[in-house]
């Protein structure tokens, strides 16, 4: 038997037919995905039959060793996970994912690639990986191909790259791996072999069900703390405060028409808006009706009064100060630029170049900046220290982006309480976004 | 190739295909605003655009989107956005607006600009506040062709798996579907899927039919049918999509016939065959042959009534690739000459069937041989399974009968048809020239008997057979008088 490995697939040329393979008159040959590597080698070791093994072509790797020390919660999570060297190690935000990883990388001590959701991300685990292991990081993105035996990877990327990746990583490591199921980049954990496999997430379930898949993808569950069990102890406390702002008259009554316009669209073509599903399906109405895409743009420009009204701004300015730490957040780029000409403020968006972006965040971390504000692109796990002061002028309502928001602004500084600040505007629409996510 | 957001299609009855554009006049407009926004703020263009947006909303971004592809941008402030906000950043943050007006001040000074025009720098490098330097126009009816493009390609994100028959090309399109990653199987077209497609329906591999489309275009006819999946009432579907060369759609010129050789060898060799002009059809890679579980494109093919015969050239040489050659060559399921470089070092053994070696040209006559062979080969065995032919017609040609009993029309010569002739291309019945030799018999006017014998589908050349011969008068044929009779002629005059 030969086994060969072809483009996120594993050619079984032989006479036997092996569990999880398939016939393929393309090639005249038996064939698997990739993700069976594993066990077929296991099926044909313990049946004793014979086979050449030409799958693996790892890249070269240093000796890997750091001077990184666990915590008891974290060697807990990893006694777990190395039973099986498989499975999901769920852990809030803020616990120190990121050294559960680093350790588990040394102690199998072989090629990693490690895939994560964002650029910002891929910055944050090189810098982390390289500090720990004083070896040359890869790095897999669409900006960069360099491949190392420890290699970090958006999920994009190595989506459209996995057949050329899949056999040269022992281990594989998914950061917010509630991300995987997706139809989409589940295909990277299909199309890699790599028999050890390492997921991480502060949020295991999905509202799809999906993260059903995970245990055939990388292994089920098998550690998982929470927040509340970590309060007090290795997580700083916080506090959030939900503030009020007005709208100005100008802004109410241009807000009212919008709102208008909107509302007599749906009791034009009798639709009750009673969750975010209704809107979707205005969305795709538009295809066809005119009349939907007017009422969406109504909608949106409504919304855009509501999260950018100048009311906002001056609360900013009453919670500004220079000794504190302060990271804010909105949804619409216009808002981040507006607020960073209004206080010169550093900001950072998704067209912010990463060199940019690092220098401010260097910046923001040294204390030589003591603010900055962000649209979308810190969302998730991004590693911010210092900041003990977070205001979310706007959001999007997503109950787990609200929870990794907060994660992110739970460091101490100076015995200081962390403080989250909600600023929603009186009277809109914006309030029940609000108060849907609390619950 | 566009963005998902922006395919526009209509979806019928179990099939799929993107909503063409035919109208030139959104696309005039279209770049009309782009012409008039040189030199000014993208962001501007885009509230020009957007303005134009109602319900064709999709259609216009998609056509801006390819527009964009064809401006260069530059940023709008000679100051460097990057150094201006790094020295305000630095300096902030500004409480008041107190605060802010002075430091804006000291940058100002620091510049040694205005602090209106520090202000306008600050995001001087952000895309929206870019100048629109440079724009390459296109025509309207050029813009649609290459929307629709897209927008097939666009719907190919989503295919699951994809067909398509062409007529020429093959080692092109061969050429991309190994690079791109992808596979084929060959039944009624080539059926072309990516390797994991085996255990599931995967859309992985649409970008990938996507890009290799346009290869696919290049060749004159074309057809492809691809299932696409969608989502009908939230529910995933897999319609169909097809699309042809016939089809008359607007879409770029890109027809790109194999009229360039890869080789002064086989150039050389394409214009020895056809200056013999013989009755046999070349084309170059014409076909695919299939060889085990792949497919040899021979250089040539040659065709003529039901018969192929394919001619292989190997001018250089590995021996890897020489050594799957031969075993591609030992699989094939059609007749295959290969002309070797004699330079090559091989043997004839090497190789399965005929070979021929050639030095700086391939020898024509082998192959006219063989190309004879073939076709003596052929007429004698349907000579041999050929049965009884009843022809109720005066007149057929012999095409014409030929490709009625799907034979050779050369095989028809070689054989006797009682009660028949053939005279030139034509099988006329001999009682039929009887009457012909009746009615013509008052005259002896050339043109009046001329006219007679093609009123019925004839020419002069059956005169010979009914006993006349023609008069000249110079290069004039004038008259016709009976031939001497003899006792040996065709038909025996009564």
């Amino acid at each position: 038997m030969r086994l060969i490995y072809h483009r996120g697939t594993i050619l079984v040329k032989g006479e036997f037919s092996l569990p999880n393979t398939k016939w393929d008159i393309r090639s005249g040959c038996y064939r698997s995905q990739a993700l069976h590597y594993r066990d077929i080698v296991e099926y044909l070791e313990n049946s004793k039959i014979p086979f050449e093994d030409h799958v693996m072509n790892l890249i070269p790797c240093p000796n890997i060793s750091s001077k990184v020390k666990l915590r008891d919660y974290q060697h807990q999570a990893m006694k777990h996970w190395l039973t099986q060297k498989r499975g999901t190690v769920v852990m809030p935000t803020g616990s120190g994912k990121t050294v559960l990883a680093l350790k588990i990388i040394e102690s199998i001590n072989a090629p990693t690639f490690i895939v994560v959701p964002t650029l910002d991300l891929v910055r944050q685990w090189k810098e982390t990986l390289s500090k720990a292991f004083d070896i040359e990081i890869g790095e897999y993105t669409g900006e960069k191909k360099n491949l190392q035996a420890i290699t970090v990877s958006t999920y994009d990327s190595a989506y459209i790259n996995a057949e050329l990746l899949g056999n040269q990583f022992k281990l594989l490591i998914f950061d917010e791996v509630h991300h995987l199921p997706a139809e989409s980049y589940r295909q990277i954990a299909e199309m890699f072999v790599s028999p050890y496999r390492l997921g991480l997430t502060a949020t295991y379930e999905r509202e799809d069900e999906l993260h059903e898949e995970l245990p055939r993808l990388i292994g089920g569950k098998v550690y998982e703390i929470h927040a509340v069990d970590l309060a007090g102890e290795h997580l700083s406390e916080y506090e959030t405060k939900k503030i009020d702002v007005e709208l100005t008259a100008d802004e109410q009554k241009q807000y009212e028409e919008y709102h208008e316009t909107f509302k007599n669209y749906l009791i034009s073509r009798h639709i009750r808006m009673r969750g975010p599903m209704d809107f979707k399906k205005i969305v795709m109405r538009s295809g066809y009706d005119p009349k939907a895409r007017e009422a969406i743009l109504a909608r949106n420009k409504a919304e855009r009064i509501a999260y950018n009204s100048q009311a906002k701004i001056e609360k900013i300015q009453e919670l500004l100060h220079k000794d504190d730490r302060t990271i804010i957040f909105t949804r619409y780029n216009d808002m981040v630029y507006e607020i960073s000409k209004r206080f010169f403020i550093p900001c950072i968006t998704h067209k912010t170049d990463s060199n940019e972006r690092e220098e401010i965040f260097n910046k923001f971390k040294n204390g030589e900046y003591a603010a900055l504000v962000s649209s979308q692109v810190l969302d998730e796990g991004i590693d911010v220290p210092e900041a003990n002061i977070g205001i979310i002028v706007s959001g999007t309502g997503s109950s787990r982006e609200y929870v990794q928001r907060l994660g992110r602004l739970l460091r101490p500084r100076e015995n200081k309480k962390a403080i989250l600040y909600e600023l929603v505007t009186k009277g809109t629409k914006e309030t029940r976004t609000s108060y849907r996510r609390k619950k | 190739m566009l963005p998902r957001e922006l395919l526009v299609v209509w979806k019928r009855k179990g099939s799929i295909r993107p909503r063409y554009l035919t109208d030139m006049k959104l696309a005039e407009e279209v770049i009309q605003i782009f012409q008039h926004h040189l030199d000014k703020k993208y962001k501007k263009l885009l509230l020009k655009l957007e303005s134009l947006e109602g319900d064709n909303f999709k259609v216009v971004r998609g056509l801006s989107a390819l527009l964009e592809r064809r401006c260069t941008f530059t940023p709008s402030s000679k100051l460097s956005g990057r150094e201006v906000r790094s020295f305000l950043f630095e300096h902030g943050f500004t409480k008041t607006i107190q605060e802010r007006e002075k430091l804006l001040e000291q940058a100002a000074q620091q510049f040694q600009v205005s602090k209106q025009q520090i202000e306008e720098a600050m995001f001087s490098d952000l895309e929206e506040e870019q100048l629109v330097s440079e724009f390459k126009p296109l025509t309207p009816e050029e813009l649609v062709r290459r929307y629709n493009l897209s927008l097939i390609q666009t719907l190919l994100f989503d295919a699951l798996e994809f067909n398509f028959k062409v007529e020429e090309n093959y080692q092109h399109i061969f050429r991309q579907i190994k690079y791109l990653g992808l596979m084929y199987e060959i039944n009624n077209g080539i059926h072309v899927t990516g390797p994991a497609s085996l255990f599931k329906k995967n859309r992985k591999y649409g970008t990938s039919l996507a890009k290799l489309l346009p290869v696919i275009m290049k060749a004159k006819h074309w057809k492809i049918h691809a299932k696409i999946e969608t989502l009908v009432n939230k529910e995933p579907r897999i319609l169909d999509f097809d699309l042809s060369s016939e089809n008359n759609i607007l879409l770029p010129d890109i027809a790109e016939p194999t009229s360039h050789f890869d080789s002064d060898v086989e150039q050389q060799f394409y214009n020895d065959f056809t200056s013999l002009n013989l009755d046999w059809e070349i084309k170059r890679e014409p076909d695919i042959v299939k060889a085990g579980t792949s497919v040899v494109i021979p250089d040539f093919g040659f065709y003529k009534n039901n018969m192929a015969y394919f001619l292989e050239i190997v001018g250089f040489w590995t021996p890897e690739y020489l050594e799957k050659k031969i075993s591609k060559l030992k699989e094939a399921q059609a007749p295959i000459t290969v002309a070797v470089n004699e330079n090559l070092n091989c043997k004839k053994e090497d190789f399965p069937g005929d070979i021929l070696f050639y030095n700086n040209k391939i020898p024509i006559m082998p192959i006219v041989k063989i190309l004879r062979e073939m076709e003596e080969k052929q007429i004698e065995k349907e000579r041999q399974t050929l049965g009884e032919i009843k022809i109720t017609e005066d007149i057929i040609s012999l095409q014409k009968l030929a490709n009625k009993l799907n034979i050779n029309p050369k095989t028809l010569s070689t054989i006797e048809i009682p009660d028949y002739i053939i005279i030139g291309d034509q099988i006329i019945s001999k009682n039929f020239l009887e009457q012909i030799k009746e009615e013509i018999k008052p005259y002896q006017d050339y043109a009046k008997v001329e006219e007679i014998l093609s009123s019925h589908n004839l020419t002069t050349l059956v005169l010979d057979y009914i006993g006349y011969k023609v008069v000249w008068q110079g290069l004039h044929p004038i008259k016709i008088i009976e031939k001497e009779i003899r006792n040996e002629t065709d038909i025996e005059p009564k």
